[in-house]
């Protein structure tokens, strides 16, 4: 399982990863207009896969400080989008990615709802719209080559590799450096655990990143399961609904009969 | 002579909708979503999905419950109610159908669920369902119509497998409108906890059980004056009562949901104002009100409840898909015209069919002798 | 850069200080994470919070163009904490030297001795060692000797105490403490901190002395010529190294040869015996000097017509006797005295100091050449907002040319890397290489120069040696950079072979031995082995780091004395006095080999000459002969524009600058209450220098849309404007409009004598928005958006950078 680490404690946010993104996606720039915390595009959508925040805070000593996060798919590992997706046009791929797939989606806009980090976007301005979001370079792994953000990252904030091993070395700079690190990896356990994983100085409570696709209170079980767990009841409550009203039907019907036949006797 | 012309103006103003439905639907069409809708990726489900889809199932209940009532709860008093219930429910599911198709972004693949499979999604459950129940219902109706084309035959045929089908309606029924519910197990967090519930299949369910019934009885007490016939005023009281005990089991499965929760219910937001009108105004009230002989006797009285608790699930299929829906905290949405016009075109529809049916076929036996003869020749 | 970008990892300490590598620079910051991982420190010194800032342990807001207070202040605590490297200093720098007797200080006057008013001119004679009877200069070991420079140093910056320093910068003083003790510990001798600077250094009326004061810090912490040290100037574009080491500048011929006067060098003998120290590496001049000449002329450069130096461009006057440079140039093109101009990649109806003159300026010439990927806004000048195209008479040529991929050739980056680059696509459309173009015009220069019977001195165009094909071969260019001999044209393996007969030929004496061979192959640009024997980032194998592939210069002083490491983990070079032979990581940058016996001079014989390209071979705390124009050592001034009286001094502003005054030069006054704001000019990661690379690419563009200015939540609240909207900037030039950034990045300063004090606000514009290309900075077309419409045509007295860092400005509501 190939993952992404995230040390946002490295990000400068020089953005080559937007543009990378941009590049190898052969996305569209936007007739934008000046963004007050400098982050832009503003939003996510189906020309924009991954977005720096900046995020200025002043902590209660006074002293400023300008964060930098970046905002893509998470790829989870067990990612509700493809949970919910009722033709599986979103699949998650072994070595990670959750790619979507363009030829049988029918724009339900499910995985738009489901997805606790609020990441696939939907072609509004197109009369024919499809899902778009983050691949992970789905195209470029199975090259042999990182993804293009990755790749593009001067400092190593964005490191690619294999999950398991990112994690020991994110909790390995969480032990070098207790009062740098928030200590725990977002994305290690977060809805179940994603492909993305986050190093952050602060919470993403304390970050106010909350609400921007960054929610602490996704819990460990991933959500996608519930409809998993949903689904499994169904063919039980279909046969047990089924089987008592087939045998109350008859019962009733029997019923009648004999009371008509009563009333007929008597 | 006045009542036809009346009906006459109603179906005109219904027509004149129903064609500005389908001007909206085909500008929909052509222009697309992002166009013509004010749906966003802030907003993905509006108008479309909390009325058309949601309530649409959810009040179009009456069907399988009636037939439930029948058949499994051998409650046979209620046998005059069940065909304009399944007919009522047949149009429901068209709206269903109809709005689901312009809510696509690709309305053209609709069928894929039928091929495509993913079992794990409660969405594609809930597509076949609704596609069997569908068809279900419209055997319901055709049978009604065979009836009336006297093609003694065929409607022998079906009244030979009688009991699949109302076995599978009602398993159908069940496992969709309680599975309509279980779509927004995925998204707790993006609901306000007052409505994000584990239990929320069930609630579905019976509240579905609760839409259905109250529409069966506004439609039998508006279609008793609009055909000017007599009221069977005792069955639909007995309608109200039974009415009246799943708004009190409801109120209860949420007073239950709540506690078990924890959830704190007072407050003066949005959220919770929303939700005391959902749950006092439209659960509550009613159910008090239909305790009341005087009123439960009436049939003002059983419209006003009726009525209310209608308007109760509409309101919770709303709160549950979008007021409480709280992805993004700085975006709005407010439908379109085009939302508006083609769901206003919808319900049009919805009725003029529900007409057409009352008329043309033999959902009343009294009714059938006219028309039939006349229409056949 | 002394050093390289890989070795920015090697430091304890990196102090950013008037750069913004975050955002300009973003690839330095792989090397500068990796010193912070392993626990080293970062400062960053700024008068804005930058995304440079947010990475630092220490950030100190300065206010603009107070370098020299803060740095004086490093210094003095430096000296008075005992916390220099004493060893180095005595050994390596010209701390023990005597300064004559008659050269003066006056602390409260502020200036030197040897001042002439009225001139805007120093004497410099008396700024000179003190020679003994052979002219050799005098010593003090034990730097007791109050006229050693030590001793002028430690009284000159005795001024500069921690509280001065607030009062200046506004650098409150327990920050200045802490960053004092920050760095200054990096004077310990197995520590190495390293210095980065750019455009914020430079850019001021007192910008080489600025960048003086960082490398006397630097030399005092003896943080040259190590490994993790230095002092760095981050070029703002990936071949600028490459353009001044090429002489794209007035004053200099390739090689960093100074350019012959007309008057001192009327011949190649004058030039010569003038220019040639009598000690120092610089004594092979001569042969570098007369290999160029060979290289131009050729044939026609033989040791009768003194290698065709008659045909060498000699400078005059120049305009007003000012030289060549930006700020003359345009001064004059005003008043209508040049006729025509080439523009090669450049931007200057964007990038120019006090744009409205620049206008009026371009509106002047007959015609304008453009050679760009784009139409720029200068191509365009002539329609720009406000101007009336019909009244402008300038014939435009714009020329379409192939963007880096899409042709060949080297681009030096700031470590002296000369990297070779292939071509990847052929060039879109009918564009050509800048090289394709520049060899078309020489051709049919020639060729015009030939056929006109009545031409002017034809034949320094006509007999130029230029051979390099209708379609020009990059390649032929290269090696004739590199040098060859001219009998059998056999490439040189570097400079030491060059001679001064006329029997060689060379470029760029300095690039010699990147291309020693005939065959591509031989091209060490385009090498890439990415082997890094020494561990310490030197990739010996990969490209030529200019000169000779060494990769830190000075690098004598990274061994003591005896020549053993002063911190063994970062051993650039050592002395192995069993083998008696030197370790050698980098190449040695001193005397360690006799080239023709092969023997290895011990240490001590180096010890005599750390620093080979000086004459007294030992760096320089203080600068002798008027090197630089304001004096030996630098003071603190403040800028032209100022809106506090210097507290240091009476000399409120660098006193040998040149004041234009043309109609178009207003200045404001000092303190003046029109302009009650201090603006600075900044650049942002998401475009490039005056933008029209950037504000064509639409993935560029959006991520920076529009034309915006840094104001500080208090001037926002005391003008009463809100977050987002359109604000208007003035300044006595000029006007601009943009968008309100209302931020805590920006904050006012508080500085002034004690009774004096005076809190002002400061204001940052971006200055790579203009009025043409894909996005011009706002939704206006009838407006530009070029923020250096606001900033005043004054430069420096010894570059001429224009002061673009500090001006007065006011803000309103638009």
């Amino acid at each position: 399982m190939k993952a992404i680490l995230i040390d946002t404690t490295k990000c400068i946010g020089c953005r080559a990863c937007q543009v990378a993104c941009k590049s190898w996606n052969d996305l569209p720039g936007e007739a934008s207009t000046f963004s007050e915390t400098w982050s832009n595009p503003k939003y996510l959508d189906a020309d924009n896969y991954t977005r720096i925040i900046f995020q200025e805070t002043t902590s209660p000593k006074g002293e400023l400080h300008w964060n930098f996060i970046k905002r893509q798919c998470n790829h989870c590992l067990t990612p509700a989008c493809a949970s919910a997706c009722p033709v599986g046009a979103l699949k998650k791929l072994p070595d990670g990615p959750v790619v979507y797939n363009d030829d049988i989606c029918i724009g339900c806009r499910y995985c738009m709802m489901a997805c606790p980090f609020q990441v696939p976007k939907f072609e509004w301005s197109k009369a024919v719209p499809l899902i778009r979001k983050c691949t992970f370079c789905a195209d470029r792994l199975v090259n042999n080559q990182e993804p293009s953000c990755a790749a593009s990252c001067p400092t190593g904030c964005l490191v690619f590799g294999e999950r398991d091993q990112l994690l020991k070395e994110a909790h390995r700079r969480i032990g070098l450096h207790p009062g740098k690190y928030y200590p725990e990896v977002y994305g290690e356990k977060t809805g179940g655990g994603t492909c993305k994983l986050y190093l952050t100085t602060a919470s993403f409570q304390t970050l106010g990143l909350d609400h921007q696709g960054f929610r602490p209170d996704l819990g460990d079980y991933p959500h996608g399961l519930h409809g998993r767990e949903w689904m499994a009841k169904v063919p039980w409550v279909a046969l047990t609904v089924g089987g008592l009203c087939t045998g109350l039907y008859f019962y009733n019907k029997r019923r009648g009969e004999v009371q008509d036949h009563d009333k007929r006797e008597g | 002579m006045s009542q036809n012309a009346k009906i006459g103006l109603g179906r005109g103003i219904l027509i004149g909708l129903t064609a500005l439905g389908i001007v909206a639907g085909i500008i929909r069409l052509i222009a697309g979503l992002g166009a013509t809708t004010n749906l966003s990726d802030a907003y993905p489900w509006g108008l479309w999905v909390s009325f058309d889809i949601l309530t649409g199932v959810a009040l179009a209940g009456g069907g399988f419950t009636i037939s439930a009532a029948i058949y499994v709860f051998n409650l046979k008093k209620f046998e005059p109610l069940l065909r304009p219930a399944k007919l009522s429910a047949f149009v429901g599911y068209l709206i269903f159908v109809i709005g689901l198709f312009f809510d696509l972004g690709q309305p053209w693949r609709i069928w894929h669920p039928m091929i495509m499979w993913n079992p794990e999604s409660v969405l594609f459950e809930v597509s076949w369902c609704v596609m069997l129940y569908t068809t279900v219902l419209a055997i319901d109706i055709l049978i009604m119509a065979l009836e009336r084309w006297q093609a003694h035959s065929w409607v022998g045929f079906f009244r030979n497998i009688y009991v699949f089908l109302i076995v599978a309606g009602i398993v159908l029924s069940t496992l969709h409108q309680s599975s309509l519910g279980a779509l927004f197990l995925l998204m707790p967090e993006k609901m306000s906890n007052l409505w994000a519930s584990p239990a929320i299949g069930p609630l579905f369910f019976t509240s579905a059980i609760i839409g259905g019934m109250s529409m069966v009885a506004l439609e039998s007490i508006l279609s008793a004056k609009a055909y000017g016939k007599k009221l069977d005023m005792e069955l639909i009281s007995s309608l109200a009562k039974g009415l009246g005990f799943a708004l009190v089991i409801y109120f209860a499965m949420k007073v239950t949901d709540l506690y078990a929760r924890g959830v704190s219910v007072w407050s003066l937001d949005w959220a919770h104002l929303l939700f005391y009108l959902e749950i006092f105004g439209t659960v509550a009230l009613p159910a008090i009100l239909l305790y009341m002989p005087e009123i439960r006797q009436s049939s003002r009285g059983i419209m006003w409840c009726a009525g209310l608790a209608a308007f109760g699930v509409v309101l919770n299929r709303f709160n549950v898909s979008l007021t409480s829906y709280g992805g993004y905290r700085d975006f709005w949405y407010f439908p379109s015209a085009i939302e508006i016009i083609l769901t206003v075109g919808l319900v049009a529809q919805a009725i003029l069919v529900f007409d057409f049916g009352m008329r043309y076929l033999p959902v009343h036996s009294e009714l059938t002798p006219h028309g039939a003869t006349a229409e056949t020749g | 850069m002394t050093n390289h970008w890989n070795d920015l990892a090697n430091s304890d300490c990196v102090l950013i200080v008037g750069c913004n590598p975050a955002e300009n620079h973003p690839i330095s910051f792989k090397y500068i994470t990796q010193v912070q991982e392993k626990g080293g420190k970062l400062i960053v010194v700024d008068p804005r919070f930058t995304r440079s800032a947010s990475k630092a342990d220490l950030f100190v807001r300065l206010r603009p163009g107070t370098d020299i207070a803060l740095f004086g202040g490093l210094i003095n605590y430096a000296i008075e904490r005992g916390l220099f490297h004493k060893d180095y200093v005595a050994n390596y720098t010209n701390a023990p030297f005597l300064v004559r007797g008659d050269f003066a200080f006056n602390p409260q006057e502020g200036v030197f001795s040897g001042l002439n008013r009225e001139k805007h001119a120093y004497d410099p004679a008396s700024w000179d060692y003190e020679a003994d009877k052979d002219g050799k200069p005098v010593t003090d070991p034990t730097l007791q000797n109050p006229r050693c420079v030590f001793q002028l140093l430690k009284k000159q910056y005795s001024r500069y105490t921690p509280e001065m320093v607030q009062q200046v910068t506004g650098i409150p003083v327990e920050t200045f403490l802490k960053m004092a003790d920050m760095f200054c510990a990096t004077g310990k001798p197995e520590q190495a901190g390293t210095l980065l600077y750019a455009m914020g250094g430079t850019q001021h009326t007192t910008g080489v002395q600025i960048i003086r004061s960082y490398t006397i810090l630097q030399q005092l912490l003896g943080n040259m010529g190590v490994a993790g040290g230095g002092i760095n100037a981050l070029r703002g574009e990936n071949n600028v190294q490459g353009s001044t080491d090429m002489a794209l500048l007035f004053h200099i011929v390739p090689g960093y040869m100074g350019i012959p006067n007309e008057a001192k060098h009327p011949t190649l003998k004058d030039y010569l015996d003038k220019e040639t120290p009598k000690a120092g590496w610089w004594m092979n001049k001569p042969k570098y000097f007369v290999s160029l000449l060979k290289a131009f002329w050729g044939e026609a450069a033989t040791p009768e017509n003194e290698f065709a130096y008659h045909f060498m461009p000699k400078i005059g006057k120049g305009f007003q006797g000012s030289g060549y440079s930006w700020l003359p140039l345009f001064e004059n093109m005003a008043e209508g005295n040049i006729q025509g101009m080439l523009v090669w990649g450049m931007n200057p109806a964007v990038a120019s100091a006090n744009l409205n003159q620049t206008y009026v300026a371009l509106d002047k010439l007959k015609w304008m050449a453009a050679f760009d990927l784009w139409e720029t806004d200068t191509s365009v000048f002539w329609k720009r907002p406000g101007a009336n195209p019909k009244d402008i008479q300038t014939e435009v040529f714009l020329f379409p040319a192939a963007d880096a991929l899409e042709k060949e050739g080297s681009a030096s980056n700031s470590g002296r890397w000369i990297q070779w680059r292939h071509q990847a696509v052929k060039p879109h459309g009918d564009a050509k290489s800048d090289l394709w173009y520049a060899n078309a015009l020489g051709l049919e220069l020639k060729k015009l120069y030939q056929e006109d019977p009545k031409a002017a001195a034809p034949e320094a165009i006509v007999k130029l040696n230029w051979n390099y094909g209708e379609d020009p071969d990059v390649h032929l260019v290269a090696k004739e950079i590199n040098g060859y001999t001219w009998a059998d044209k056999k490439q040189v393996p570097n400079f030491v072979a060059l001679k001064d007969d006329g029997s060689t030929a060379c470029g760029c004496w300095i690039y010699s031995g990147f291309y020693p061979g005939p065959d591509k192959k031989d091209n060490k640009a385009a090498a890439r082995n990415g082997k890094d024997p020494s561990g310490l980032g030197l990739y010996p194998g990969w490209s030529f780091a200019w000169p000779v592939n060494r990769r830190i210069i000075y690098n004598r002083c990274s061994v003591d004395a005896q020549g053993q490491p002063w911190n063994q983990k970062r051993a650039l070079v050592g002395w192995d006095a069993n083998a008696k032979k030197w370790i050698r990581n980098d190449v040695p940058d001193f005397k360690w080999i006799d080239l023709a016996t092969k023997a290895e001079f011990p240490p001590d014989e180096s010890l005599k000459a750390p620093f080979i390209m000086l004459p007294e071979g030992k760096s320089r705390l203080f600068v002798p002969k008027g090197l630089c124009k304001e004096g030996p050592l630098p003071e603190h001034y403040e800028a032209l524009e100022c809106p506090f009286v210097n507290p240091v001094s009476k000399q409120q502003s660098n006193p040998v600058i040149k004041i234009w005054k043309s109609a178009m030069d207003k200045v404001a006054q000092i303190c003046d209450p029109r302009y009650p704001v201090i603006a600075t000019t900044f650049r942002v990661t998401e475009h490039w220098q005056a933008g029209a690379m950037t504000r064509n690419l639409s993935w560029q563009a959006e991520m920076m849309p529009e034309m915006f200015v840094e104001i500080s939540p208090s001037l926002a609240k005391a003008k009463g404007i809100r977050p987002g909207e359109w604000v208007k900037v003035k300044s006595a030039r000029g006007e601009v409009l943009a968008r309100a950034n209302v931020t805590n990045r920006v904050a006012p300063f508080c500085c002034g004598a004690p009774g004096f004090q005076n809190t002002v606000e400061m204001v940052a514009l971006p200055w790579h928005f203009g009025f043409a290309g894909l996005i011009t900075g706002g939704p206006d077309k009838k407006q530009n958006y070029a923020a250096n419409q606001l900033a005043p045509m004054v430069g420096d007295a010894n570059t001429m950078i224009p002061e673009y860092k500090v001006f007065l400005v006011a803000v309103e509501k638009a």
